[in-house]
């Protein structure tokens, strides 16, 4: 039957490449890589080059089928690098034919590797995206959350388990994640005559819950991909460094930038609640914000390690790599400015502008004292200058000593405080 | 049917029943899916369970599962087809897979009901494409109806439990998407038109139906947003989530037509109003989105020929030089190319040329635009906005050209429009001022007349409506533009013109005949018009029947019977009496013309009327032969005396003369005292004349007596007239007779009265025709010419007896004077006067008898009837050689003399004519030579001097003239 034949090839042409990759030292097989990969488009995705016939060539089963077939070989597959290799020849999009298909497989594929907890999948997706341009990955991640945070009601918990078997996949996501969901568009715009908020900036309840989940549970998940820098990672980021626009080495900034502007969240966001694994109670959108604050200052506590390994350059071999650079938490505060609403007068106790200025506060003192952030007192106090002014950034600019303008305000408000 | 082929998997799966599935993990699940996915066809409840939860648990394998489902539905619906069909073998829809169904449809709205935003747009995808699969599928089967009977379609479909369901589905997701994100919720709909079409339009017609406003307003805006990115997105920006790899323009457009298609079918407002107010508030607040949204509904209507014509109005109605300002500066910012424009162009040619209803106003519409001062609604028009217009319109017109000459016979809506307003664009030929409007006008009126057969309504229109010189130019222009493709033009817009002549108002008629009459007397110096005047009367030959119909149609029309006459003179004058037909066509054209002529002495023409002198004009232009000139003046002369009202035009006495007093008596009905009268008559003589003293006697009219005295009688019409008209029928008929030779000059008012000016065998039928008609005017007239009519002159004595005969024949010439001046006519040629001799014959008779009676010593007064009837019949018998000279000059002094010796002298110029009768042999070419008769005038001259003698002292000077000189 159709079934047999299709796999069949599959499992050939698969076969072929790993003999390809295993030992290429032996040129006496009878395809070359490079024939073999032109084969990949049409035998596995059925995909013709020409653009007008073009049409999705596999039932809906058979991607099924192939998406299975691939998770099983990958898991079976010992060899990490030929794993790697083949993953990578099926699913590269430095190779402009059926790209779109092939990426919607891959899609698939990483999902099906999530809920059957396949690491190898899972491990060789997140090399990757970490070598992959941006867009592609963020076109995958977007893809998982739809599958996980979206459709599936229980799907969370799925996504949540991967940190047992592929925290470096966790960690890659969280870096798409966070560079995708800039948390920056609050604006209001009209769709179809109703106004809505405009969300896509802004990660979904369960994606959050999914987040602080992890980084409460293991907050060295976040230095996995430095510390956890082995030699096949290494020749492939080297490979593909100089790709444009590719992803970060941590999430250490985008986490950042999360936490300090969460107190933003449109107002649609901050309603709803969910129910968590770990405690019975309901949560809404700003109070897992503020367990995810946590863990992100527990993960810049946990940082040592990480940074110890940059120090030995391990890391791609530049020592002098920074985890959240002076750059970064300059684009911060400016962004921080264009939020707040009174940016120069001294924020309400209790809004959104006071909270925001003290969490960056609070990142900022850590990450400092972590020397995350490297960055002397004066250069802090210029940095931080033109943001509002609140007692707690008074205090970690320029020490609790100083007589801070936040006295000078009306006398209730201080006693307040 | 597949066959189950694989035990082995068939057994593994009936050991992991229900209660085993929920317990296996993620990835066995898959595999027992694929493995019963190919071990067997049919599905089993179980199976139907395990790939809910498969759906449930591994989002990966979504697609799947969703495909498996739509195999199901089909199976479900070819179960149910096949029962239908063969009702006893088929079992139809089995109770397991009809729980299977409702377990999976049940599933799908569980899904909904949690997370319905994010699984309605992938249930609705699926849920439309199932549809379009299974009506794809089922698009043979005998009991499916065809796709052309929609109604008879949906109810089908509905009627099936499974498509039912399918569509309670998709209807669920579409409301939804409408209110969440209305964006994208009818792209699968569009997709699935496209594919499945059109076995899959039921599905829109009932989504349609269901959802009118949001589904329009939908597949309107997604075609736009596709069709933007499509067209002004560079190829290396395309986005690629939008839209997939086989759509381009025309797909789009396509499948966005035959949705909008099928709701207009259901909802033409709403549809006809969304796509306006899409043109109206174009979606987005770019600034070029006007004109994309006006490019893209122009291309939308290019391939739709159901919502072109439907919105045409409404789009004329809307655009305003606002708008087109403002359409035309965002065209320039986004199309640089002069290519564009001229795809534009071309574009906008194709829609008008495709429009039909509305495409009237449509084109007039662009003709106003390249006005170059517009006004009302287009005022303030950019310059650059007329200019590309007036491209568009040349180019319009090129197009249509082409259109009406190939398609010359078939029916296309644009033509049937703009031909029905034919008479619009004639009139704003004429009016316009500006030369190019003028040129697009007739342009179109040129389109109007390639296609079919509108030539000749739209010639004959302007015919109709010139009023100047240069509109007949237009007229030329135009028909010499139009005849080398239209056979037999002319003739036909004759035909024409002169079939709606008669419903035509007076006006207009009017102006129709003017401008035929004017282009049969075209200047071809001025303007060359090649031939044309030839032409138009050789054709106007064909439609004088109608003409001399015109002339007879008074006094409905009596401007246009002027005009007709002065038509028939043009033809007349330049055919030869052969090609006019005057064989059959003689009577009814005289019979017309002398009605005419009537009626314009009725109506009081003078002479020197316009009217009446082109009504001699053509008249003389018809008596050109001698037989013509016969059948005139028998119908002219007989129409004179037959009918009162017309011989009442001469002079004839009809009605009684009365007084007040007499009139009042007849009235009371009193018998009138003739005592009484006669001492009135008495009073009133003393006073009058001197001469009648003593008993004045009373007439009395034979038979009534008692009654009153004999009335005298008067004719209605003043004397000036009367004087006036005999003038006028007798310089007509003097007009007539003269010799043929080309121009009569109408103006001249003098005809030499010369014998070789006058044709002789005219004067000889004119002769006849006089006798023949006082022939008809009366039996007693009549008898008088039978009976007496030999034209030897009997004894004098002897006409006592047919006195009072002879007395009906002086009263009639008194009653119609013009008879006179034709006898003095006829007088040129003595054989027709001969013919005549008894008339005057008649008159001498009563002359004689006359004077005979009369006891007066003092001669009668020159006023007195009977001097001058004995002069004129003295100077006719010398005119009419029937007495020589000097004997016909004693005319001259009966003034003078006693009423006795009048008698005695006409007694012998009597006895002459008799004793020397005329020679009827004789050729009326020659006159006739008294000397050579050797004539002894002796004895007649005897008779002269003994007068003259009797009255020397008066007539003294006379004496010399009548001696004979031997």
């Amino acid at each position: 039957m159709n079934q047999r034949k299709y796999t069949n090839s599959v499992q050939e042409l698969i076969r072929n490449l790993e003999s390809v990759f295993s030992n290429q030292a032996s040129a006496s097989a009878s395809y070359s890589k490079e024939a073999l990969i032109s084969r990949i488009d049409d035998v596995i995705f059925k995909q013709r080059g020409d653009w007008i016939s073009s049409q999705q060539a596999l039932t809906p089963l058979e991607e099924l089928e192939l998406i299975d077939e691939l998770g099983l070989y990958l898991q079976e597959q010992k060899h990490e690098y030929v794993r790697y290799r083949i993953f990578e020849a099926l699913f590269s999009m430095a190779r402009e034919t059926a790209l779109e298909y092939r990426r919607d497989i891959l899609s698939k594929l990483v999902s099906l590797a999530i809920v059957s907890k396949s690491s190898a999948t899972l491990e060789c997706a997140a090399l990757w995206m970490k070598s992959t341009e941006k867009s592609h990955v963020v076109h995958l991640v977007l893809s998982l959350v739809t599958d996980y945070c979206v459709l599936q009601q229980n799907g969370a918990s799925d996504l949540k388990a991967c940190i047992d078997f592929s925290p470096r996949f966790c960690c890659i996501f969280l870096i798409a994640l966070t560079s995708h969901y800039t948390m920056m568009s609050s604006e209001k715009c009209k769709e179809g005559g109703i106004i809505v908020d405009d969300l896509k900036d802004w990660p979904c309840l369960r994606l959050l819950d999914i987040v602080q989940h992890w980084l409460l549970k293991d907050p060295a998940i976040c230095y996995c991909t430095a510390t956890q820098m082995d030699k096949l990672w290494r020749t492939v980021i080297k490979a593909t460094h100089s790709l444009p626009d590719s992803l970060s080495l941590t999430p250490l900034d985008g986490l950042a930038s999360w936490c300090v502007k969460t107190p933003f969240a449109p107002m649609s966001l901050l309603a709803p609640v969910i129910t968590t694994d770990e405690c019975a109670e309901n949560l809404t959108y700003s109070e897992l914000h503020s367990r995810m604050h946590y863990g992100f200052l527990k993960v810049l506590l946990a940082s040592k390690p990480a940074l110890k390994a940059i120090a030995k350059g391990s890391v791609l071999g530049n020592p002098d790599l920074q985890l959240w650079s002076k750059q970064q938490a300059h684009a911060l505060v400016g962004d921080l400015m264009s939020l707040c609403n009174h940016s120069d007068a001294i924020p309400l106790s209790g809004s959104a502008d006071e909270l925001a200025v003290d969490r960056f506060s609070q990142i900022s003192q850590i990450a400092m004292s972590m020397r995350v952030l490297n960055c002397t007192k004066d250069q802090f106090q210029s940095l931080s200058d033109p943001l509002p002014k609140t007692r707690l950034l008074e205090i970690v600019a320029y020490g609790p000593n100083r007589r801070s303008s936040i006295d000078e305000t009306p006398m209730e408000i201080s006693t307040n405080y | 049917m597949p066959v189950p082929s694989n035990p082995i998997v068939d057994g593994t799966m009936k050991t992991k029943q229900s209660h085993t599935t929920s317990k296996l993990g993620p990835q066995q699940m898959v595999h027992w899916f694929v493995a019963s996915s190919y071990a067997s066809g049919s599905f089993t409840e179980e199976r139907v369970r395990n790939s809910v939860a498969l759906l449930h648990r591994v989002p990966a394998a979504r697609n799947a599962v969703l495909h498996r489902f739509t195999m199901l539905f089909e199976d479900a619906v070819r179960s149910h087809l096949d029962h239908i069909e063969f009702q006893s073998t088929a079992p139809g829809i089995s109770p397991e897979i009809a729980s299977s169904l409702e377990l999976v449809v049940n599933t799908l709205f569980e899904l909904l009901e949690q997370s319905g935003k994010a699984w309605a747009t992938i249930l609705c995808n699926w849920s439309v494409e199932a549809l379009g699969q299974v009506s794809s599928c089922s698009k043979q089967r005998q009991t499916v109806p065809p796709p052309g009977n929609l109604g008879h379609l949906l109810s089908f479909w509905l009627n099936v439990v499974p498509m039912r369901m399918l569509l309670d589905v998709y209807r669920t997701c579409l409301k939804i998407l409408i209110e969440n994100s209305p964006q994208s919720c009818v792209d699968s709909l569009l997709k699935a038109s496209a594919s499945h079409s059109p076995h899959f339009d039921w599905v829109v017609a009932d989504v349609g139906s269901a959802f009118p406003d949001a589904i329009v307003e939908r597949v309107l805006y997604t075609g736009f947003s596709k069709f933007c990115k499509l067209r002004w997105t560079p190829m290396s920006l395309q986005p690629s989530a939008s839209i997939t790899m086989n759509e381009n323009e025309q797909t789009i457009l396509t499948s966005v037509t035959r949705v909008l298609e099928h709701l207009f079918l259901f909802h033409p407002s709403k549809v006809c109003n969304k796509i306006v107010d899409m043109f109206k508030t174009p979606p987005s607040g770019k600034s070029s989105s006007h004109i994309k949204v006006t490019l893209y509904l122009m291309n939308l209507f290019s391939v739709s020929p159901v919502l072109l014509p439907a919105t045409t109005e409404m789009f004329v109605d809307l655009i305003d030089a606002t708008r087109l300002n403002n359409l035309y500066k965002q065209f320039q910012k986004l199309n640089r190319s002069p290519e564009e424009i001229a795809n534009l162009s071309s574009l906008v040619v194709h829609l008008v040329c495709k429009s039909s209803s509305g495409s009237a106003k449509l084109i007039s519409f662009l003709l106003a635009t390249t006005c170059s001062k517009p006004t009302g609604k287009l005022q303030g028009m950019d310059k650059g906005v007329c200019s590309v217009f007036s491209k568009i319109v040349s180019l319009l017109m090129d197009d249509l050209k082409h259109m009406a000459l190939k398609e010359k016979n078939e029916t296309s809506n644009v033509f049937t429009e703009i031909s029905a307003n034919y008479e619009e664009y004639c009139n704003n030929l004429l009016i316009s001022c500006s030369t190019s409007r003028k040129t697009w006008w007739y342009d179109l009126l040129l389109v109007i007349c390639f296609y079919k057969s509108y030539a000749n309504s739209v010639l004959s229109y302007i015919l109709t409506e010139a009023n100047t010189h240069s509109h007949l130019e237009i007229f030329l222009q135009f028909y010499n533009d139009v005849a080398p493709v239209t056979p037999d033009l002319l003739d036909s817009v004759l035909q024409k013109s002169f079939q709606s002549l008669p419903k035509l108002s007076t006006d207009k008629a009017l102006s129709l005949l003017t401008n035929i009459n004017s282009l049969c007397a075209w200047d071809e110096a001025k303007v060359p018009s090649e031939g044309f005047k030839t032409r138009l009367i050789k054709k106007l030959l064909l439609v004088i029947d109608d003409i001399v119909l015109m002339v007879c149609k008074l006094p409905i029309k009596k401007h246009c019977a002027k005009l007709c006459v002065d038509i028939l003179y043009q033809i007349m004058s330049t055919t030869s009496t052969c090609d006019l037909g005057l064989g059959t066509r003689l009577l009814p054209l005289t019979q017309s013309l002398v009605y005419y002529f009537y009626y314009l002495l009725h109506t009081g023409h003078k002479n020197n009327d316009a009217a009446m002198q082109s009504c001699h004009r053509v008249l003389v232009q018809l008596t050109q032969t001698p037989e013509t000139f016969s059948v005139v003046c028998r119908l002219l002369l007989e129409a004179s005396v037959t009918q009162e009202d017309n011989s009442v035009l001469f002079g004839k006495r009809i009605e009684p003369e009365l007084d007040e007093n007499e009139m009042s008596e007849i009235q009371a009905g009193r018998k009138v005292n003739l005592l009484a009268l006669h001492q009135k008559a008495k009073a009133k003589s003393i006073f009058k004349s001197s001469l009648s003293n003593g008993f004045v006697p009373v007439s009395v009219e034979a038979g009534r007596i008692g009654v009153g005295p004999k009335k005298k009688k008067k004719c209605p019409i003043s004397q000036e007239s009367q004087s006036s008209n005999n003038e006028c029928l007798s310089l007509l008929l003097y007009r007539c007779s003269c010799k043929t030779s080309g121009n009569i000059n109408l103006n001249s008012f003098t005809i030499p009265d010369v014998r070789q000016t006058f044709d002789s065998d005219k004067l000889l039928h004119l002769a006849d025709c006089i006798i023949s008609t006082i022939t008809v005017s009366s039996p007693q007239l009549a008898t008088t010419i039978t009976l007496d009519g030999d034209t030897e002159w009997p004894s004098c004595n002897t006409r006592k007896l047919t006195i009072e005969r002879d007395l009906q024949i002086f009263y009639f010439l008194d009653e119609h004077p013009f008879v006179w001046q034709l006898l003095f006519l006829i007088a040129h040629n003595h054989c027709a006067f001969n013919k005549v001799s008894s008339i005057i014959r008649s008159c001498m008779s009563v002359l004689l008898s006359h004077y005979e009676s009369d006891r007066y010593q003092t001669p009668l007064p020159e006023t007195s009837l009977h001097y001058q009837v004995a002069t004129k019949v003295m100077q006719l018998l010398g005119k009419g050689k029937l007495v020589p000279e000097p004997l016909c000059f004693v005319g001259q002094f009966f003034h003078q003399i006693s009423p006795f010796e009048v008698s005695v002298l006409l007694t012998t110029v009597w006895n002459f004519i008799k004793e020397h009768p005329s020679d009827a042999e004789q050729s009326s070419e020659n006159q006739r030579e008294f000397k050579l008769e050797n004539i002894n005038l002796q004895p007649f001259l005897t008779v002269v001097h003994h007068v003259l003698h009797a009255n020397i002292t008066n007539l003294g000077y006379l004496f010399s003239t009548y001696m004979v000189t031997k």
